[in-house]
């Protein structure tokens, strides 16, 4: 630094702003900042302020705002003193001089920055620059109102910059808190002033000398004022707490002055500034106020505008015209809505609808429509709350803007849409949702007479074939059904009965040239209207029947829909099955069609497979369900056989269609399942009765033996379990778990099965599957918690799960999905309500205890989170609450003494330990929660050993290291903790949170 | 009204004048027709070349009596194959923790375009779903597999 000349100094700021070397200008730029930081800085900033280059100048200004911003801290009140002095005298000069905006206004945010410092007396800024250099061309010490007349208006422009960037910055500053009191009284100090001075500005025509102002400069002049103003009055509004002494009159005669410039100007800015002030500033405003704005807009200049929307080539400015408009109609819109009849309310309504009626496509062309949308979602929502008679006058309106809506909904030609961009589409898409939108809101409204106008658009357009109109109007009804808006009264099930009957449906099979848009449309639509087909199916079962058999026929005809489809018959066969019974065995035919059909894919095969199951699970009985449930199983035996007799079953064709059979059995198992709403026999429920039949007395064990012939047919044509793709695997295992619930059925296969498909696999599969095993596992252990007849089989699952943690798991990190799996798996045995099968296979066995709880420890001590949640929550439900009561809990009445003692004196010391380390930082702090409650049980257990064990181990060594905590917080936190007060009060995560947060360095108080 | 009332209204008006594009929030309907203002419905679509471009996510955002001194709860309906997404669909996003980033100014189109960037920069310091997690930490490009199929079951309109 101190080997640079100034000379030196200044070409390397040249060449910083000329250089086009991002490496040089980087360099220069690192070179200069030391300079700027060091205590030179102040000095080399007044020097260079001298440079004749305005890059150097500017360079200086911005050295000052640097060290105002950062070095102040060291001065003394005589240094302050004196960089106050020179800022000013350096403004003046620069005023004077009429030097470049960009080295101005820099120094103007010095000053700023100087005056937001804490050491710094706030002062009314403004006043003092205008009066000394109102003093510097002899200005007369008079009040400030007429120092500004006095002063040269091109004067004023750096002090507006100064007021803006004053109140600008003290908006980025927290006004509440009590540091900031200072800004708080610069802010005062200067208000009145600064509105004084923007009075001035706005209004003045002529010069100090008297002579008119140039007209450019004049709107220049008013556009920085407007800045000024926009930024006092938008910070304002923010700080209700200053209204004390505020000079409200002063701001709202300055906002007469805005509007008046608004309707002269015409510039964008005004138009936006003054509906941004309109949004955010809505108190400010007087009724005088907005009628003259009303005014305004109705009156010749409004009307200029709105002609200019509505005609062909609308220029860009006019979406500030829209903006402003918009905000005018939401800031009128109770006084609009409480006069319906009033003439400035029917104008002012008019140019609201003018916002949604110009011409061309929306967001291609028309970008003002969704713009638009803003006042009318408001409008109606606003209606909708209102309580008043004038709702009604309001609806016939209404129901022209959702016409309005509708049209500007409507899909262009595909000749047009060709020509459009991807952003311009999907901005299509979002306009006619939250046109739609509207719709449903309106709903509320006009009730049915919306419903009966759009059926009558879509059969209207139908007759002409006007496909697109068709859909734009189902596309609205789609919303309605969708948004469960459709309740179904008897004219409304008619209004939508009239439509399904219509020829859409036919049309739609045998029409040509009809959009893919529509069919998906009809399809969504029928699917929404599920509670339609639930009321009339019964009634009218043909109808329904009819709507199932056209979906089926559009099936093969697009591929690109076949998923909408295919979800739309499985939800209304799910919804109806009941009512559709009697027409099963149609639907078995046309999935056996449809199973031959090479253009419909294999998992829209199995999705109507699942809707056909969801049928034969609406039968009332299980005498009925035999049949066609055997019927689906010898589709799927067939195409496995298919796959089977192959002639080379390593084809990827012959794999795929093993792995169909498996993904269709799983959708019917879904689908068989018995419902939720099931009613639960609750004395059947508590009594001693086996959950469910032995096979010998099932009529469906032969069933049971074909599902499970299928799926050890498809898994040897699939090579084996270790084999097969993730997603048979997973299909097979979801096949099982569909059945752990059911207390009968085709699908309740023996639980035996499962448990030796477990042991079948889990020494060869991946480990991903093996992850998919170990969940089963526990879904399967979970659910027979309370049946005593499961119990062998529990003990053949625990037993693999010793076997398994042996053979598989060595250190949690190896594998930290399977330690989760596993300790998850653990968790499900010590629930169990009956039984301890946990206990009585692992715990009997000195060397998998110790194997399984030294894995429990170590996951907790461990860096992988998920191992470490499950080994918490698996402590906290080993560990007995209290020693009187340990015989209560899993595991206490199945330890022997000897065992208990071991436990407790080498097992809970060393899980205190591995607590302690992650209380001292380790964890995460999100998984302080899950690690605090096997604390919790430690110490309701024995507080005394617990805190001498948290003791040993935060004051061991290795903890000493890894944390700065003082002795003082590690005592207090071993009070804190051991207190029973602390517990009962809930605060134990609290406080071992906050020990966290000092052990970690308080900086780091959010780390994840 | 209440502040956390005041407070929706102004969101609310917020949203409509300026809403990130792709992105919907509005309060539900009550059975009786009316607007809850405490609970929204929203989508969050996926960030454009991302694996989540072209899905789109629908979310309940349910606010409390305190909002906005405490933040609102978010859940994806239905759940959300994700790291940070909880098995219930609760999203797990420091902004959205009390005790971590929430600050009473931080509005709806923040909290959405937070969401939006979490699913394709999930935090593996902060799992909620053991699924999806394992996933990502362990076969990237299965994970990447299994979110476009998401993104397919959840297209964009």
């Amino acid at each position: 630094m101190a080997t640079l000349s100034r000379d030196e100094l200044v070409h390397k700021i040249e060449t910083l702003y000329s250089a086009t070397n991002p490496a040089v200008i980087e360099a220069v730029q690192f070179e200069l900042l030391g300079f700027q930081r060091s205590t030179l800085g102040w000095q080399l900033a007044n020097k260079l302020l001298e440079d004749g280059n305005p890059n150097v100048r500017f360079f200086a200004a911005l050295t000052f705002t640097i060290k105002v911003n950062n070095d102040m801290e060291p001065l003394s009140g005589d240094d302050i003193a004196d960089i106050r002095g020179k800022l000013y005298s350096w403004f003046f000069r620069l005023v004077r001089a009429q030097d470049a905006p960009l080295v101005t206004r820099k120094l103007c945010s010095a000053i700023v920055i100087f005056f937001m410092n804490r050491r710094t007396e706030p002062e009314n800024v403004v006043e003092l620059l205008l009066s000394n250099l109102a003093a510097v061309n002899n200005a007369d010490a008079k009040p400030i109102g007429e120092v500004i007349q006095k002063l040269p208006v091109q004067q004023c422009v750096p002090i507006l910059w100064l007021a803006t960037g004053m109140v600008e910055e003290a908006g980025k500053m927290d006004a509440h808190s009590a540091l900031n009191e200072n800004i708080r009284k610069l802010l005062e100090l200067n208000r009145q002033t600064v509105f004084d001075l923007a009075m001035y500005t706005f209004s003045t025509q002529t010069d100090s000398t008297g002579g008119p102002l140039d007209e450019e400069f004049r709107n220049r002049l008013r556009a920085t004022t407007f800045e000024c103003f926009q930024a006092w009055a938008l910070h304002d509004i923010g700080n209700p707490a200053i209204f004390t002494n505020y000079p409200l009159d002063k701001l709202r005669a300055l906002l007469n002055q805005v509007i008046i410039w608004c309707g002269e100007s015409n510039e964008s800015e005004a138009l936006e500034g003054l509906g941004e002030l309109l949004n955010s500033c809505l108190k400010f405003f007087q009724p005088e106020h907005l009628s003259t704005i009303s005014e305004m807009l109705r009156g010749p200049w409004g009307k200029q505008w709105v002609s200019a929307i509505l005609s062909e080539d609308a220029e860009e400015s006019s979406e500030s015209f829209v903006r402003l408009v918009t905000a005018f109609g939401i800031a009128i819109m109770s006084q609009a809505i409480s006069n319906p009849d009033n003439k400035e309310t029917i104008e002012i309504m008019e140019i609201m609808f003018a916002l949604i009626s110009c011409p061309g496509y929306p967001v291609e062309e028309d970008t003002i429509c969704v713009l638009g949308l803003e006042f009318w979602s408001t409008f109606v929502e606003r209606l909708e709350d209102d309580l008043s008679d004038h709702v009604d006058v309001w609806k016939p309106y209404i129901a022209r803007v959702i016409r309005q809506l509708l049209m500007k909904s409507t899909i262009p030609p595909k000749s047009e849409t060709d020509g459009w961009s991807d952003d311009t589409r999907k901005e299509f898409q979002v306009f006619r949702r939250e046109a739609r939108e509207i719709n449903i809101s309106a709903f509320m409204l006009l009730g049915n007479d919306l419903l009966y106008s759009l059926v009558h658009e879509a059969l209207e357009a139908l007759k002409t074939k006007s496909w697109l109109s068709v859909e734009a109007a189902l596309y609205f009804i789609d919303g309605l059904a969708m948004s469960d808006s459709l309740l179904g009264g008897e004219s409304e099930d008619a209004a939508i009965e009239n439509l399904i009957k219509s020829t859409l449906t036919p049309e739609l099979v045998n029409g040509d040239g009809i959009p893919q848009r529509l069919r998906v449309t009809v399809a969504t639509l029928l699917g929404n209207l599920t509670g339609f087909f639930e009321r009339s199916a019964s009634a009218n079962p043909a109808l329904f029947f009819s709507v199932l058999d056209f979906l089926f026929g559009m099936l093969p005809m697009d591929e690109k829909i076949q998923q909408s489809i295919a979800r739309t018959i499985v939800k209304l066969c799910e919804s109806c099955n009941k009512l559709i019974t009697q027409w099963l065995d149609h639907f078995l035919e046309q999935y056996e069609r449809l199973r031959r059909a090479t253009e419909v894919s294999g998992s829209t095969k199995a999705r109507i497979l699942g809707a056909t199951a969801a049928i034969i699970q609406g039968l009332d009985s299980d005498e009925k369900r035999f049949r066609p449930t055997s019927i689906l199983l010898t589709m799927i035996e067939e195409d496995l056989q298919t796959a089977i007799g192959a002639p080379d079953p390593k084809l990827p064709a012959a794999i795929e269609l093993a792995q169909h059979a498996l993904s269709c059995l799983h959708h019917i198992a879904k689908a068989l399942r018995s419902p939720d709403d099931a009613v639960i026999d609750l004395e059947a429920e508590s009594s001693s009765e086996p959950f469910r039949k032995p096979a010998s007395e099932d009529p469906w064990s032969p069933t049971h033996e074909r599902v499970l012939n299928i799926i050890n047919g498809a898994m040897v044509a699939l090579g084996g379990p270790a084999a097969a793709s993730d997603d048979a695997f997973e299909d097979v295992l979801g096949i099982f778990k569909c059945g752990y619930t059911e207390r009968s059925g085709p699908f309740a296969l023996p639980l035996q099965s499962s448990v030796a498909f477990f042991d079948f696999t889990w020494e060869t599969i991946p480990s991903t599957q093996l992850a998919a095993l170990l969940s089963t596992l526990s879904t399967l252990v979970s659910s027979q918690a309370g049946d005593a007849a499961f119990e062998p089989l529990a003990l053949r699952c625990a037993r693999l799960l010793a076997e398994l943690m042996g053979a598989k798991v060595g250190q949690p990190a190896n594998d930290p999905e399977i330690a989760t799996c596993l300790l998850d798996a653990l968790q499900c045995f010590l629930r169990r309500r009956r039984g301890r099968d946990f206990c009585r296979v692992i715990l009997a066995y000195a060397d998998a205890r110790a194997a399984l709880l030294n894995f429990a420890l170590l996951c907790v001590c461990g860096q992988d989170i998920l191992p470490k949640r499950s080994a918490a929550a698996f402590w906290a439900t080993f560990i007995p609450r209290n020693k009187a009561a340990a015989a209560t809990q899993p595991t206490g009445g199945m330890l022997s003494p000897d065992v208990h003692r071991e436990v407790e004196e080498t097992l809970y010391p060393a899980l205190c330990e591995a607590l302690a380390c992650n209380f001292g930082g380790l964890a995460a702090r999100s998984d302080l929660d899950a690690l605090c409650k096997p604390l919790r049980q430690l110490l309701d257990n024995d507080t005394r050993a617990t805190r001498q064990a948290l003791k040993m181990a935060l004051y061991s060594d290795g903890f000493g290291q890894r944390s700065g905590v003082s002795d003082e917080d590690k005592a207090r936190f071993l009070t804190q903790v051991s207190s029973p007060e602390t517990r009962r009060g809930g605060r134990l995560v609290s406080v071992v949170k906050d020990f966290w947060i000092k052990c970690r360095g308080s900086g780091l108080g959010y780390v994840s | 009204m209440s502040l956390c009332q005041n407070r929706l209204q102004e969101e609310r008006k917020q949203w409509r004048r300026d809403h990130p594009f792709g992105f919907f929030a509005k309060p539900v309907r009550t059975p009786q027709g009316g607007l809850d203002l405490k609970k929204w419905e929203c989508g969050v679509p996926g960030k454009d070349k991302t694996l989540w471009e072209g899905g789109l996510f629908k979310l309940e955002v349910s606010f409390p009596e305190e909002y906005p001194t405490k933040p609102p709860k978010c859940k994806f309906i239905p759940p959300l194959f994700h790291p940070n997404v909880y098995p219930s669909g609760t999203v797990c996003l420091s902004i959205l923790n009390e005790e971590e980033g929430w600050k009473p100014a931080i509005t709806i189109k923040d909290i959405l375009l937070g969401i939006q960037s979490l699913l394709d920069e999930p935090n593996p310091d902060s799992p909620a779903q053991a699924d999806a997690y394992n996933l990502f930490k362990k076969d990237r490009y299965a994970y990447e597999k299994k979110i476009k199929n998401i993104v397919r079951e959840n297209p964009a309109p």
